[in-house]
């Protein structure tokens, strides 16, 4: 009885019904989420899909690798009637026709086995290798899956800002945005990070099309200097840098009547991304960027539109490009709902109201770095090469093999099959033998293959999967 | 040198259309001579094809795989040639030039009514596993539009054959039935492997620009979706003996999984690709 259920639940987790099944069902969900909603990947629904097609996998995997090693182990000649492929050939005698199949045989690159006390016997293999191809994807397969998961569990990824010029020291608090999986390992060693230069690219219409950050990075007593860019993450131990964010940074005086600093604003304006940040969005390329922040210890709001090179007029300017080759500040100065100045400064002209004035003192750049550990990623990627090693295997090495026996007066049987593809198999296999009965009507032995010809090697070498067809010959 | 890349690009185009015809013709109305000549009009007009690409390469500074009207260009010169050798290899997949060289036409019939502008690359895509990434995809097109290409002539072949109707003319010289469908599975095997490592080098792209292997971006989602595809094909084929008609429609099927993921989704979803669809 528990032996009957044991069986029937093996059954069912090397089931190939259900590896098709979840396959459909993974495919299904992808489709669903990606039209949807993209966090459904990280619902309990698709986890539980992904860990059955990974118990289904990792069991499916055990029965090929047994399927395999039989296989790889087994050179014993099978019964003629199990190959789909029979020729029949007279040769004048038994070595004369051993002969001519060893030669044909090497030269469409068959590896020949002379099977123990079977004299007249020949047994001739190729891409034996290929038989392995399905356990190496399916371990492969199981590979990625356990490598997905351990992303998902121990990936982190944080995002941070710095002023050019600043520092930026490793701490819970000083994160913008913070993910972790549930089994991340806490960070080791603390590090900080000061942004020495931005250097900004710009294409010819004045867009921006790349930002670098010249970063010194302090980390266990070690310093390091760097540039992180779009091609050039800056890795240190388990964790590397991305280039995340940039964005310029006006930097105001606000000074009241008698003319004394009230306070000193440095407002990071998110210029590389819409819809990032509370309070700050790039709307339209046309318009500038623009920001609504409150002036700290006042009953003040501004909202600004920056210009790096302004054009148009002071009331109604507009963004000529992205170079800062002419910045401008469109301030616009509420005291609640009451608009109390509005217009453009530029680096040393201030905004006058309710007896303050607010100055434009000059602009500056920020960067913004994601900062990710992720142990997942190392084994996702040898398990994505190995199920590729798989896949060639499966594909471009068909084993096959071909089995010959000649009599003590030279009659020839030949048997030949494939493990996939019996239909260009059989073409392969008419070539064999049109090659065997051209060696035998040869005087020297001589196979057309050995100059360039269809039979021999030289069409082999053409084609991996099933070497260049030839000539006809009669199957039985 | 844009005018004489458009130029070349035209004279492509027009004897791609010829050799479509010709193809085309020779399947219908049995005109044999004419699969002789649409096969040495696809071989000429790789020619001018390939002239307009290299100086387009020159002029932008880049390869073919920015914008539609070159990706979609290199994507037919390199589903053209791989047909070309297909077709040296094995005589007999001449006929699949009825499938390969319309498909072809209408491709490139869309990149010349895309826009030529030259946009320049985004830093992020200046390494060598943007190209790894690029080539496996056009390989994966190329494949599997022979795949289909096998599954649509096996599907013709095999209804005149139980309607017991003539078989002539271009038909009768593509292999015999059993092999072609064999020839639709191997040519699809071989283009999961190219999807697989598309894919793999995608990510392994992405991880060094963004820090991330996989973002679920709609492009490489989709891309993965047609893996899937492709894999419930073999596996169906492998493990549950599938052959014959139902392979062959599932097979063509497939391929539009893989075109939507190629040239569809860019043009309806946001993605991190769309400086390669837009």
């Amino acid at each position: 009885m528990v032996r009957a259920a044991r069986q029937a639940v093996w059954r069912l987790l090397t089931s190939v019904r259900l590896a098709l099944g979840l396959i459909v069902a993974l495919t299904a969900g992808t489709m669903y989420a990606v039209s949807t909603d993209r966090r459904l990947f990280g619902s309990w629904w698709f986890l539980t899909l992904t860990a059955a097609f990974l118990l289904n996998t990792g069991c499916c995997t055990w029965m090929q690798l047994r399927k395999a090693w039989r296989r790889q182990m087994d050179q014993r000649p099978r019964s003629p009637g199990s190959y789909r492929e029979q020729a029949r050939l007279q040769a004048p005698g038994r070595d004369t026709g051993l002969l001519a199949l060893r030669r044909v045989l090497r030269l469409r690159g068959y590896r020949l086995v002379e099977p123990e006390g079977g004299a007249g016997r020949l047994l001739a293999t190729r891409f034996r290798l290929g038989a392995w191809g399905s356990a190496f994807f399916h371990v492969a397969l199981v590979i990625v899956i356990l490598g997905a998961l351990a992303t998902m569990g121990t990936r982190s990824f944080a995002t941070f800002g710095v002023y050019e010029g600043a520092r930026f020291t490793d701490h819970p608090d000083g994160y913008v945005t913070v993910r972790r999986g549930l089994l991340a390992p806490s960070r080791q060693e603390a590090f900080a990070l000061t942004v020495n230069r931005i250097d900004l690219q710009f294409d010819e219409g004045g867009a921006l099309k790349d930002f670098a950050a010249d970063v010194t990075l302090e980390q266990g007593g070690r310093i390091r200097r760097a540039v992180v860019d779009g091609s050039r993450p800056l890795r240190a131990g388990s964790h590397t840098f991305y280039k995340n964010l940039f964005g310029y940074v006006p930097l105001l005086t606000l000074r009241d009547t008698s003319g004394a600093v009230v306070s000193r604003l440095a407002v990071g304006l998110d210029t590389t991304m819409p819809g990032v940040g509370a309070d700050v969005e790039l709307k339209d390329t046309r318009l500038g960027y623009s920001g609504d922040f409150p002036i700290p210890s006042t009953p003040y709001r501004v909202r600004a539109k920056f210009y790096p090179e302004v054009g148009g007029s002071r009331l109604s300017p507009v963004l000529k490009s992205q170079v800062p080759r002419d910045p401008g500040l469109w301030l616009e100065v509420r005291k609640f709902s009451e608009v109390e100045f509005q217009g453009l400064i530029r680096p040393g002209e201030s905004a006058q109201f309710g007896g303050m004035s607010l100055t434009l003192d000059k602009v500056s750049k920020w960067y913004g770095f994601s900062v990710i550990e992720d142990y997942g990623v190392a084994v996702v990627f040898a398990g994505a090469w190995l199920a590729l090693l798989g896949l060639a295997l499966m594909y471009l090495f068909i084993p096959r093999e071909v089995s010959a026996e000649v009599s003590a007066s030279g009659e020839i049987w030949i048997g030949g099959r494939a493990e996939r593809f019996p239909g260009l198999f059989a073409e392969e296999f008419a070539a064999v033998a049109a090659g065997v009965s051209q060696a035998l009507a040869t005087p020297a032995g001589e196979v057309e293959g050995e100059k360039g010809g269809p039979a021999g090697r030289g069409g082999a070498g053409l084609d991996p999967l099933w070497g260049r067809v030839g000539r006809e010959v009669g199957r039985t | 040198m844009i005018r004489w890349e458009m130029v070349l690009l035209w004279a492509a185009v027009a004897l791609y259309a010829a050799s479509a015809a010709s193809y085309v013709a020779s399947l219908f109305f049995s005109w044999d001579r004419w699969t002789g000549w649409a096969t040495r009009l696809a071989e000429l007009a790789l020619a001018p094809h390939t002239l307009s690409l290299l100086l387009r390469w020159l002029e932008a500074g880049h390869g073919p795989y920015l914008r539609r009207y070159e990706v979609y260009s290199s994507d037919v010169w390199v589903g053209v040639v791989m047909f070309l050798l297909a077709q040296r290899w094995r005589p007999s997949l001449r006929g699949l030039g009825a499938v390969v060289m319309p498909a072809s036409f209408l491709l490139i019939g869309m990149a010349v009514m895309s826009s030529p502008e030259i946009r320049t690359m985004p830093p992020s895509f200046r390494t060598y596993w943007l190209v790894i990434h690029i080539l496996f995809a056009k390989l994966a097109y190329g494949a599997n539009l022979i795949a289909t290409g096998c599954a649509v002539l096996y599907l013709m072949k095999r209804r005149r054959t139980e309607r017991d109707l003539p078989v002539r003319g271009l038909l009768a010289k593509v292999p015999d039935l059993a092999p072609l469908d064999e020839l639709s599975y191997a040519f699809s095997g071989f283009g999961f492997l190219m999807i697989g490592i598309m894919i793999l080098a995608g990510s392994i792209w992405a991880k060094n620009a963004w820090g991330s292997y996989w973002n679920w971006d709609a492009v490489e989602t989709w891309a993965l979706i047609s893996w899937f595809v492709y894999g419930i094909y073999l596996h169906l084929r492998r493990t549950h003996g599938w052959k014959g008609s139902r392979a062959a429609w599932m097979n063509i099927a497939a391929l539009g999984f893989l075109l939507f993921a190629l040239f569809g989704v860019g043009l309806f979803f946001d993605s991190a690709h769309s400086p390669y669809v837009g």
